[in-house]
């Protein structure tokens, strides 16, 4: 690992990169065990900072999340929905503000992050003890935080079935069933193999997939 | 009111109407479309002028307007979208913009930039230049010869790009994405239930990225290509036709492989959770080599 790609996973994490210098960064992340963990304690330490601030209210979540999860911004991980009322927030530090940030939160951050990323605390039950893992929070964190986005644009379709083309319904929630099936099939395998990269990304990906079509269909209703 | 009158009445709605009326343009003009359900076909001629014309029910009326470089064609009923089926023609270096829910549209010629957008019918484009970009959620999406920022997105369907260069982005849930005579240097391929298919040129510091969940993935490596390629898989196998030294990336996992193909210059990305990576050479067999198009259906 050296300054260069230091510097590229930070602004990587942010979502400041163009696809092509995303792709490179991920070339490298395979090639390179040293960047992933400092990625995934980059991602964790974002992930903790924005438990620490404003928890998000539960109630309009999805018009939140449909800003702050957008395809184009792969690796971000924004908290905080309040886009109703104020511009999306992402949290960017620079690579050494973020370590020094990881050791503070390493003594305030417990269960906050897992609280905070499902919202009221509706939804499936997650730890809510500080894994010892960082990669595993790291991942953890972001399905929580997916989860908690499908959720609410899952509800949000829902309500606004009656405005839509049955036949379109019909035809988005068997797609979203296609992509459940994905979800679950990357699940299983990562149950077998929880430290396999391709099997995290995948997963990640995939629930990405899955909130994208959910945006798209609401978008139109 | 009769039987015979409401009878009369509603035969009279729905007689079929004919528009017909040519508006004139200045260079580099925009033609934005909407309507319910229909089709909508464009055609070019050599005259700065665009013709309108349309088929629709007495009951719907058909708005062209003009201000400054936007002619603007709605089809309306009772103040909401109507249904129509269009006819334009226009000068070729116009731009479009057409949005409808069932609605069909083919695109021929046209060197300005082209947004189609519906729910449910089919998108054909031949042509584009610079922002193309087709959005459907049941509906074939195919591209032909556009140049520029190309993005194409559907649902319940496959995808059909060819002879596209530029910057190609193409999604799909639950489809194909089939990509001939390519010559982008960046393609962003990405669908969850259907196989991909890149047959084209790899570009020297271009990026190439396929991704599928249940499909096998089909990249021709042209034989004076250099690339670096990374292919990732959890269940499914690499099959080459042409002989590469493969590599296990570092630290990774047992079907994650890289390897270069001559210089390396252009870099590729290949990932399918369920299916197999078939690396062929050009003319050499894969699904639609036999002088058929590959099949979009599933």
């Amino acid at each position: 690992m050296n300054q260069h790609w230091t510097d590229r996973l930070s602004e990587y994490m942010d979502g400041d990169l163009s696809f092509t210098e995303r792709v490179a960064v991920e070339r490298h992340l395979a090639d390179c065990a040293a960047c992933r963990e400092t990625l995934a304690d980059l991602r964790a330490v974002v992930a903790a900072a924005a438990s620490l601030s404003d928890a998000p209210p539960a109630s309009d979540l999805w018009q939140g999340i449909a800003q702050h999860i957008a395809p184009a911004q792969p690796g971000v991980v924004a908290i905080g929905a309040r886009a109703a009322q104020r511009a999306p927030r992402q949290f960017s530090f620079t690579l050494p503000q973020l370590l020094a940030a990881s050791i503070v939160l390493a003594v305030l951050s417990g269960s906050g992050v897992f609280l905070a990323l499902n919202g009221s605390g509706r939804g499936p039950a997650v730890a809510t003890q500080p894994p010892s893992n960082v990669r595993q929070v790291d991942t953890r964190a972001s399905e929580s935080y997916y989860d908690a986005a499908i959720r609410e644009l899952e509800a949000a379709l829902e309500q606004s079935r009656g405005r839509l083309d049955p036949a379109t319904v019909e035809v988005i929630e068997d797609n979203i069933r296609i992509i459940d099936r994905a979800i679950l099939d990357a699940r299983t395998a990562l149950e077998r193999d929880p430290s396999n990269q391709f099997l995290n990304e995948h997963l990640e990906n995939t629930m990405k997939r899955k909130i994208e079509l959910l945006k798209r269909a609401t978008s139109r209703s | 009111m009769t039987i015979p009158v409401l009878a009369a009445l509603l035969i009279g709605a729905t007689m079929q109407q004919q528009t017909d009326t040519t508006i004139a343009v200045r260079a580099g003009a925009r033609l934005e479309v909407e309507l319910m359900n229909g089709t909508v076909a464009v055609r070019t001629w050599n005259r700065s002028a665009v013709r309108v014309q349309a088929t629709h029910n007495r009951s719907t009326h058909i708005d062209v307007s003009g201000r400054g470089p936007v002619i603007r064609v709605t089809a309306e009923r009772r103040g909401a979208e109507g249904n129509a089926d269009f006819v334009f023609t226009v000068p070729a270096d116009i731009s479009i913009a057409a949005t409808g829910t069932g609605m069909d549209a083919e695109v021929n010629g046209i060197r300005g930039e082209v947004s189609i957008e519906n729910v449910a019918g089919n998108l054909r484009l031949n042509g584009g230049r610079g922002r193309v970009r087709l959005e459907s959620v049941q509906g074939d999406i195919s591209v032909t010869g556009a140049t520029g920022t190309v993005e194409v997105y559907t649902v319940n369907r496959g995808i059909r790009l060819s002879a596209v260069s530029g910057t190609v982005s193409a999604e799909t849930v639950n489809g194909p994405i089939v990509m001939e005579h390519m010559q982008a240097s960046s393609v962003n391929a990405e669908t969850v239930n259907g196989m991909i298919i890149h047959d084209g040129a790899l570009r020297a510091g271009g990026e190439y990225a396929f991704a599928t969940h249940n499909g096998a993935v089909w990249l021709v490596v042209p034989e004076d290509a250099g690339a670096r390629i990374r292919v990732e898989t959890y269940t499914g196998n690499l099959d080459s036709s042409f002989a590469v030294t493969m590599r296990k990336t570092a630290g990774a996992d047992a079907r994650n492989f890289s390897f270069v193909i001559g210089n390396g210059s252009a870099n590729v990305s290949i990932e399918s959770f369920g299916g197999d990576v078939r690396l062929r050479r050009p003319g050499e067999a894969r699904p639609g080599s036999n002088g058929r198009n590959a099949p979009l259906e599933q």
